[in-house]
């Protein structure tokens, strides 16, 4: 069923447009607008740091996706755990994997476009480690998990005149955590604890090997990035497992109630 | 196959079924009855859908609020069609294997109403009729043990209406039918009618006698059962009455007859 609900994920337009299409031209911006005044030697910081922010904000519109995705299936997923083989944590496991295919896909497309701006830009290739790989599939499965437990926590619990709002929280959050980093001060607590600040530096990480505090100052504090790695992955577990008690209980929804709201 | 045991179910202080009892063994059923008169919700109690009810429903020796992982039920509202906002054929893919049934035989039956053009299509891009057609379909092959179909002739075309009965009718499983429309109900046989109204279920009396059966006010001549609608009581006959019931088309047209 992966390869279904992999076909089914990738052909959603609306994950396309925003997690691609928008975000490319805030890779257009910051390749050929925003460069100038780059010091030379300094590159794959500034390129780091554009990049890492629009990929969090290319996995937030993904997630936004999936949270309306999910709140749209309440019914069906009630009607499927009840009366097929289908059980909460196989129906987790399958759409994460089947999402990863779309993150990994749509997270590539706009690695390899940044890399082909920047360098066209500064004239030179800029690659990220190879590592970058990990990275990317943490990054969507992060997403997906967290997506889908915003979705069903305010399904199960919450009037439905919240949905279309929520479904923007992991956009919203993408959004702000996304430039916090050039902007605020943050702590190493924070950095480690907070996942969508995690991701960020870790995407950062794979263009310059160093986790730096400042996105906008290269010789700010470094991080330990396994701590990161160690924090995002265990978010991804607990939320996971959270989504799969959300799912056993899963309240059908009318797809009607909410359209109309 | 499926026992209703003091049914009731309330949209806040409105109360949609009244204590309702109902058995369903190996036979088709068809429940007629005006708007508002609980019969979706009926079906939603049914299908887990609507899980804040009293009393019980038994499917296969287990309560339904309880049920889990138990195939063979279908049922034919969009709602449970939804997963992933995927085009029809995708949808497919995913019931056929949740569900464990052959792929193969929907999709012939997709073919033969002429679906199998709208299958690059979401839910939400087919028109009314090819929905309907989608999602009876999935309902009669997800429901291998069981199909409940609410106004499955809803917004089909003649030839598709026909094609739908003559499906249903050569059908073994049980189905359970709700609609308006009377005259189809004739091209299925050996189904079971029964009627409904506010909420409690009356019956009842055999689909292949419905040219025979007629609605009447007056308890006069050979009554089958009576129907006590709130405010008004009236009686299902055989043989002569006011209203025939074949003739009446829906039975909301039954209602206005009556109460006029």
């Amino acid at each position: 069923m992966i390869k279904e609900v992999a076909i089914g994920i990738l052909k959603n337009r609306s994950i396309w447009f925003w997690s691609v299409l928008f975000v490319l031209v805030w890779a257009v911006i910051g390749s050929f607008i925003a460069s100038k005044g780059v010091a030379v030697g300094s590159e794959k910081y500034y390129v780091s740091a554009w990049y890492s922010i629009e990929a969090v904000i290319s996995a937030g519109a993904s997630g936004t996706s999936i949270a309306y995705i999910t709140f749209f299936s309440s019914s069906s997923l009630a009607y499927l755990f009840r009366f097929s083989r289908l059980k909460p944590v196989h129906y987790e496991l399958i759409f994460l994997v089947g999402y990863l295919i779309t993150s990994i896909t749509t997270l590539t497309t706009v690695t390899a476009a940044n890399i082909f701006l920047f360098s066209l830009r500064f004239g030179r290739i800029i690659l990220p480690e190879p590592y970058i790989i990990p990275v990317i599939i943490i990054t969507g499965a992060f997403m997906y998990v967290f997506s889908v437990m915003v979705a069903l926590m305010v399904n199960n619990h919450f009037s439905l005149k919240n949905a279309s709002f929520t479904s923007f929280v992991p956009l919203f959050l993408a959004f702000i955590s996304a430039y916090l980093p050039l902007y605020v001060n943050i702590s190493r607590w924070i950095a480690v604890a907070y996942p969508f600040l995690g991701i960020e530096y870790l995407l950062s990480y794979a263009f310059t090997g160093t986790v730096n505090l400042s996105l906008a100052t290269p010789s700010s504090s470094a991080i330990s990035p396994a701590a990161i790695y160690a924090s995002v992955i265990g978010w991804t577990a607990i939320l996971f497992i959270t989504d799969v008690i959300l799912l056993r209980r899963i309240k059908p929804r009318s797809a009607e109630e909410m359209r109309q709201l | 196959m499926l026992s209703i045991r003091d049914l009731s179910v309330s949209y806040g202080s409105i109360q949609v079924l009244d204590r309702l009892n109902m058995e369903i063994g190996d036979e088709k059923i068809a429940i007629i009855g005006p708007n508002g008169s609980g019969k979706t919700t009926l079906l939603k109690s049914i299908s887990g859908l609507i899980s804040d009810f009293s009393g019980d429903i038994i499917y296969d020796g287990q309560s339904i609020k309880a049920s889990k992982n138990m195939p063979g039920l279908g049922i034919n509202l969009p709602d449970v069609f939804r997963v992933l906002d995927a085009d029809a054929r995708v949808l497919i893919k995913i019931y056929a294997q949740a569900v464990g049934v052959e792929e193969e035989r929907i999709m012939h039956d997709m073919v033969r109403f002429g679906l199998d053009r709208a299958m690059n299509r979401k839910m939400r891009e087919m028109s009314e009729g090819q929905k309907k057609i989608f999602c009876n379909i999935m309902a009669l092959h997800l429901g291998y043990r069981i199909a409940l179909l609410d106004e499955p002739f809803e917004s089909l075309d003649q030839r598709s209406k026909g094609l739908l009965a003559e499906i249903i009718g050569d059908r073994r499983e049980p189905v359970m039918i709700i609609t308006h429309e009377i005259g189809m109900l004739r091209k299925i046989r050996h189904l079971k009618l029964f009627f409904m109204f506010n909420g409690k279920l009356f019956g009842s009396a055999p689909a292949d006698l419905i040219e025979e059966l007629y609605i009447d006010p007056d308890p006069s001549g050979r009554v089958l059962f009576q129907i006590d609608s709130g405010d008004r009581t009236f009686y299902v006959k055989i043989g002569s009455g006011k209203v025939k019931l074949s003739a009446a088309g829906s039975i909301d047209l039954v209602s206005e007859v009556l109460y006029d």
